[in-house]
C-alpha cells in the first residue's frame, strides 16, 4: 500500500510538475556530466590533434549537452550521448570545409582476402606482440594520428572506450556494417602505422630474438612479402 | 582452404568472422540479419560463383551464411592452425587496447573544468531570464441563481492559465 501510494503521487508529481528549473538543471549537469570531461577531452584530442582545439571542442560540446539536457533520458548511456555530441560538434565546426576521405569498400574486402589465405602461420606469441609491448607511448599516440579521422574514431570508441559496435553506430551516427568496416580497417592502419614507427626506431623484434620478422597483420599478402624484401 | 582436418565449417568462413569473433559482436550479427540492409547474392570472383554477404557495404565473400558463435567455437577446438591464428590476432588486440589505454587518456585541464563551470552558470543565468511567465487568459464568472422557494445556488468558474516561455532549445 504504501508503495503504491508513493508511486501514485510520483506519478502525479510527473505529470504537473513545471519545467525544470535553471538551478536544478545545473546541479544535476554537474553530478552527472561533469565526471566525464577528462574522457571527452581525450577523445577530443583524438579528433583535434591538439590541446587548444580539444578544449574548444569539449568547452562547445558541454554548451550543447547543458542546453539540451532537458533531451537526455535519464537512465540512459550520459557518455554516449556526450559523445555523440562531440561528434556531431566535431563534425559540424571543425571538419566544415574539409573534404572527407571516401572510404572505399574494396579496402576492407582485400583485407579479408588477405586475412582468408593467412593459414599457413604457425608463430607463437608474435614479433609484434613484443614490439607492440615496447613501443613509447609517444609513438603509439603518433601512429593513431596518422590514420584518418573517420577509422581512428573508429578504433577509438572500441578499443580505447570498449564501446560495442551498435553503440559506436549511435555515437558516429552510422550504421552497424559501416562500423565493421571503419574499425577493422583501422585497426589494419594503426598495426601498419605502429610498425612503421617501430621501424624506424630500429626495433625490429625479429632481428633480436632472430626467429621471425615483424609481422604486420598476416604474413602472406604481397604487402608484407615487400615489406620483408626492403 | 584447409589444413587437413575435417571441419563442418570451412576455414574461408571463420576467417571472414575472426575479429567479429574476438570482438564477440557475433550474435549482434546474426540480429543484422534481419536488417535490411543485409544483401545476399553471388559474383563471380576469379571466374567462379561465390556467394557474399553484404551489410552497408561491409563485404562477406565466399559466406553463404554467418556462422554461429558456438559454430565459430567448435572450429576453433577441430582446427589447430586457426585457433593458432585467433590466439595470436586476441593476443595482438589485447596489446594494442592495453597500449592506447596508456597513451590516450590525457586528462582534461584544470583551466578546462573552469571554464566549462563557469559556461554552465552563464547559459544557467541567460536560461533563468528568457524563462519568461507570461499570463494570458484569465476567466472569472460568479453566477447566483435563486430559485423559485427562494434558495441561493452561487457558481463560480476561475480559470488562469499561465505560459512558461521555454528556455531556448537545442
Amino acid at each position: 500500500m504504501a508503495v503504491n501510494s508513493l508511486l501514485m503521487s510520483s506519478d502525479i508529481a510527473t505529470t504537473t510538475s513545471k519545467p525544470e528549473s535553471a538551478a536544478d538543471r545545473v546541479a544535476r549537469f554537474e553530478r552527472d556530466a561533469m565526471q566525464y570531461t577528462s574522457q571527452l577531452y581525450a577523445a577530443a584530442m583524438r579528433y583535434t590533434k591538439n590541446p587548444h582545439d580539444a578544449q574548444d571542442l569539449v568547452q562547445d560540446t558541454y554548451a550543447k549537452a547543458f542546453t539540451a539536457f532537458h533531451q537526455y533520458q535519464d537512465g540512459t548511456n550520459l557518455k554516449a550521448w556526450l559523445y555523440r555530441i562531440l561528434t556531431t560538434t566535431f563534425i559540424n565546426t571543425y571538419r566544415k570545409d574539409q573534404r572527407r576521405p571516401q572510404i572505399s569498400g574494396t579496402e576492407v574486402e582485400d583485407w579479408q582476402l588477405a586475412r582468408a589465405s593467412s593459414h599457413t602461420s604457425d608463430q607463437g606469441k608474435s614479433a609484434e606482440d613484443v614490439v607492440l609491448e615496447n613501443l613509447p607511448d609517444g609513438d603509439v599516440k603518433l601512429a593513431m594520428e596518422e590514420i584518418p579521422e573517420e577509422f581512428r574514431m573508429a578504433v577509438y570508441y572500441a578499443d580505447v572506450e570498449g564501446y560495442s559496435y551498435k553503440e559506436i553506430a549511435e555515437i558516429l551516427g552510422i550504421p552497424a556494417g559501416t562500423v565493421m568496416s571503419r574499425l577493422h580497417r583501422g585497426r589494419k592502419l594503426l598495426r601498419e602505422s605502429l610498425a612503421d614507427f617501430a621501424k624506424s626506431r630500429g626495433m625490429n623484434g625479429a632481428a633480436r630474438n632472430g626467429t621471425t620478422k615483424l609481422s604486420i597483420s598476416s604474413p602472406q599478402t604481397p604487402d608484407d612479402e615487400q615489406e620483408d624484401k626492403s | 582452404m584447409s589444413c587437413g582436418n575435417p571441419h563442418d565449417l570451412p576455414c574461408n568462413d571463420v576467417a571472414q568472422v575472426l575479429l567479429l569473433f574476438i570482438d564477440n559482436e557475433i550474435n549482434a550479427l546474426h540480429e543484422l540479419t534481419h536488417n535490411s540492409d543485409f544483401v545476399t547474392h553471388e559474383e563471380i570472383i576469379d571466374g567462379a560463383l561465390v556467394p557474399v554477404i553484404e551489410i552497408n557495404g561491409f563485404v562477406f565473400q565466399g559466406l553463404s551464411h554467418i556462422p554461429t558463435h558456438a559454430e565459430i567455437e567448435i572450429h576453433f577446438e577441430q582446427c589447430p592452425p586457426c585457433h593458432d591464428i585467433l590466439d595470436r590476432e586476441s593476443a595482438v588486440l589485447n596489446t594494442m587496447k592495453e597500449r592506447l589505454g596508456q597513451s590516450c587518456r590525457e586528462e582534461a585541464p584544470a583551466e578546462l573544468q573552469a571554464l566549462i563551470a563557469a559556461q554552465t552558470q552563464a547559459l544557467a543565468s541567460q536560461m533563468a531570464s528568457s524563462t519568461t511567465s507570461v499570463q494570458f487568459s484569465r476567466t472569472e464568472i460568479t453566477t447566483t441563481i435563486i430559485d423559485e422557494n427562494g434558495a441561493q445556488t452561487t457558481i463560480e468558474i476561475q480559470s488562469s492559465t499561465e505560459f512558461r516561455g521555454e528556455f531556448p532549445s537545442f
